[in-house]
């Protein structure tokens, strides 16, 4: 089977205050076959969110490839990486990021704005899935930490991903509701036949997976065995 | 769309405020520029019902300001022999004798002949109506016909009756001779409907008039006929039976006489009031450019403030898949919707400020202004502040172009 994601020699690195280059991110493979849970366990600062955001194209590798469905994200101009990643990735943030202004159900269909298009039925649909069929209406101040983030659930899965990036999705969330939370994407996921990409820290959630990967062993930046950096793009 | 109008719900307070300093100085300027045209067609081009005014030898505008408008003083009489030379012109198709000095309550008082009523077309086919239950003056009475204006204005019904006041103004001496309203004209929406009109013979004979048409002081005395060289006129209103008597008229009476002055064409000689005043339409633009402006910079201000709260929500649109154009077009788009928005109120703001210019010269002059006439500016306006405003968007919309996704979603782990 091919896999979903193919990450290869994958670099990237900030500047410093000071002008000198740090690298963050340097994994020389990586990968996650389609319909595939992985969780990927770091510690703060490690790195877990630059790498999402680099598989997710919102930031460019200064080297490297990065293969979602057979393309290659590195070559891809910013507007066709927005593109690709609005129909086959959703994204849980740690935050949640809901747009405040908006009810659960217009956010999960902001969702749909800019990939499969907007479709009511299937947002109200996703949000009866995970348990909020009566907050539909709702703004993200009228719902608890654990309706929000199942309200970013429900977007992510708008557009009918492949892959779901969840970055810390339980990290505003207490045990009981964390053990909830994991469960319910993991199953909504496999609904889907989305493969889920999970980062965490926390050992009770990633220790839920059958596939858990550690930053600081397959992220050379992280152990201290990181080539020098290229110049960031 | 749907995100444009979330966000000004949002920012309510800071967007209708804004959109009401758009509305405002879209509204000003229309009604500079459209109110400014409305009244310069009005006076300029609008029909008068004659060509020319034969008057005393000085300034034409004062002339045609006085009889036409019934504004100013006279500038002076001239011998009733230049009006019968007119009234029996070959190329005058219509002369009328004017005689002016009275007023009553601070309206104008005419001496005139019944011409006025019976042959004199204000506008094309239109001809002073007197209203039914009245009558046009009979030439030897003490009668008056009351402009509409006027009637209302002092409440003058037909049978009503008033003493005329010597001198334009209220508070001079009120003359002997009481006069009788015999009829009450239809509202001509022309300065007519401030008039008072009597017979000629009226003003001639007016208590303490005296007449000078020979150069010697006259005293009509009750029951002798006045010499027609003794009479005088303030000024003569002509119709010309072709536009090349004007010109005729106008170089033998303006250029070789010193006797007298042809105002003539009216709407030239109103023309030159404007061009006159012109520096004050000069000035009303400028200040109306000016709000302009601000009303632009204040677009951009609201607009600008929001965009540090909002670096967040562009930065989560970004991670949805929206691309930069379709995040910086949002602000664009939103910029343009509260300037159209400005401009729906500015014609609110146009429709009060044209009500108000519409009372104040119809009460100063009796000319109407003509509300639903079409302008340029009511299209350049709102067109021009809309392009300003989606102009005025672009900075802020560079901003979120320019947002950093991966920094303004989340801290970095």
């Amino acid at each position: 089977m091919n896999p979903l994601l193919q990450v290869t020699g994958l670099a990237r690195a900030f500047r410093d205050p000071d002008g000198s280059l740090t690298p963050i991110i340097d994994i020389p493979s990586f990968a996650v076959l389609p319909g595939e849970q992985v969780a990927i366990r770091g510690a703060s600062g490690s790195g877990k969110t630059t790498f999402l955001n680099l598989i997710a194209g919102i930031l460019k590798a200064d080297r490297g490839e990065i293969l979602v469905d057979g393309h290659n994200l590195t070559v891809l101009p910013e507007s066709a990486r927005d593109r690709l990643r609005a129909r086959t990735m959703g994204y849980v943030f740690q935050n949640f990021n809901l747009l405040q202004g908006y009810t659960a159900l217009e956010n999960v269909m902001l969702g749909m704005l800019f990939g499969v298009g907007v479709d009511a039925g299937r947002a109200k649909a996703l949000l009866e899935r995970v348990g909020l069929g009566h907050r539909l209406h709702h703004r993200p101040v009228q719902l608890s930490l654990g309706q929000q983030q199942r309200v970013a659930v429900a977007r992510a899965l708008a557009n009918h991903p492949m892959l779901v990036l969840a970055d810390e999705p339980t990290g505003n969330l207490d045990q009981h509701h964390s053990a909830e939370a994991i469960e319910l994407i993991r199953e909504v996921c496999r609904e889907q036949n989305a493969a889920l990409l999970l980062v965490s820290h926390d050992p009770a959630v990633v220790e839920r997976f059958s596939r858990v990967e550690d930053l600081l062993e397959f992220n050379h930046a992280a152990t201290g065995h990181s080539a020098p950096p290229a110049v960031p793009a | 769309m749907a995100m444009v109008l979330r966000s000004l719900r949002q920012h309510a307070l800071s967007s209708v405020v804004t959109i009401i300093s758009v509305g405002l100085a879209t509204g000003l300027t229309m009604s500079v520029f459209a109110i400014n045209h409305q009244t310069y067609n009005a006076f300029t081009g609008g029909e008068v019902g004659f060509d020319a005014v034969l008057g005393a030898r000085g300034s034409q505008l004062q002339l045609v300001l006085n009889t036409v408008f019934h504004l100013e003083t006279s500038p002076g009489n001239i011998p009733w022999s230049m009006y019968t030379d007119m009234a029996t012109h070959p190329r005058v198709a219509l002369a009328v004798p004017f005689a002016v000095g009275d007023s009553y309550r601070g309206y104008r008082i005419v001496g005139t002949s019944r011409e006025m009523f019976t042959k004199f077309r204000y506008r094309s086919g239109q001809g002073f109506i007197v209203q039914p239950g009245g009558r046009v003056f009979e030439p030897d009475r003490h009668e008056a016909v009351v402009g509409n204006y006027v009637a209302r204005k002092l409440g003058l019904a037909t049978g009503a009756t008033f003493k005329p006041t010597h001198g334009s103004s209220e508070g001079g001496e009120a003359h002997a001779e009481e006069y009788t309203v015999v009829g009450v004209m239809e509202q001509t929406n022309s300065p007519s409907d401030r008039v008072i009109w009597i017979p000629i013979e009226g003003v001639y004979r007016m208590s303490g008039h005296v007449l000078r048409g020979t150069g010697k002081e006259y005293r009509p005395q009750a029951g002798i006929p006045i010499p027609d060289e003794d009479r005088e006129v303030s000024a003569v209103m002509l119709k010309f039976t072709t536009p090349q008597a004007g010109f005729t008229l106008s170089t033998q009476i303006n250029r070789q006489g010193k006797a007298a002055t042809l105002a003539w064409p009216i709407g030239r000689v109103m023309a030159e009031l404007f061009a006159r005043i012109g520096w004050v339409t000069r000035i009303l633009s400028m200040v109306a450019y000016l709000v302009v402006v601000v009303a632009v910079a204040s677009v951009l201000a609201s607009i600008y403030n929001t965009m540090n709260e909002r670096r967040r929500e562009f930065a989560i649109l970004r991670a949805l898949g929206a691309r930069r154009v379709t995040v910086s077009g949002v602000i664009v788009l939103e910029a343009t919707t509260i300037t159209a928005l400005g401009a729906m109120v500015g014609f609110l703001v146009y429709g009060a400020i044209l009500a108000a210019a519409i009372v104040a010269v119809r009460e100063q002059t009796g000319v109407v202004l003509d509300a639903f006439r079409w302008d340029p500016a009511l299209g350049l306006a709102p067109a021009g502040m809309i392009a300003a405003g989606a102009l005025a968007g672009m900075a802020p919309a560079f901003k979120a172009y320019r947002t950093d996704v991966a920094a303004n979603l989340s801290p970095l782990s």
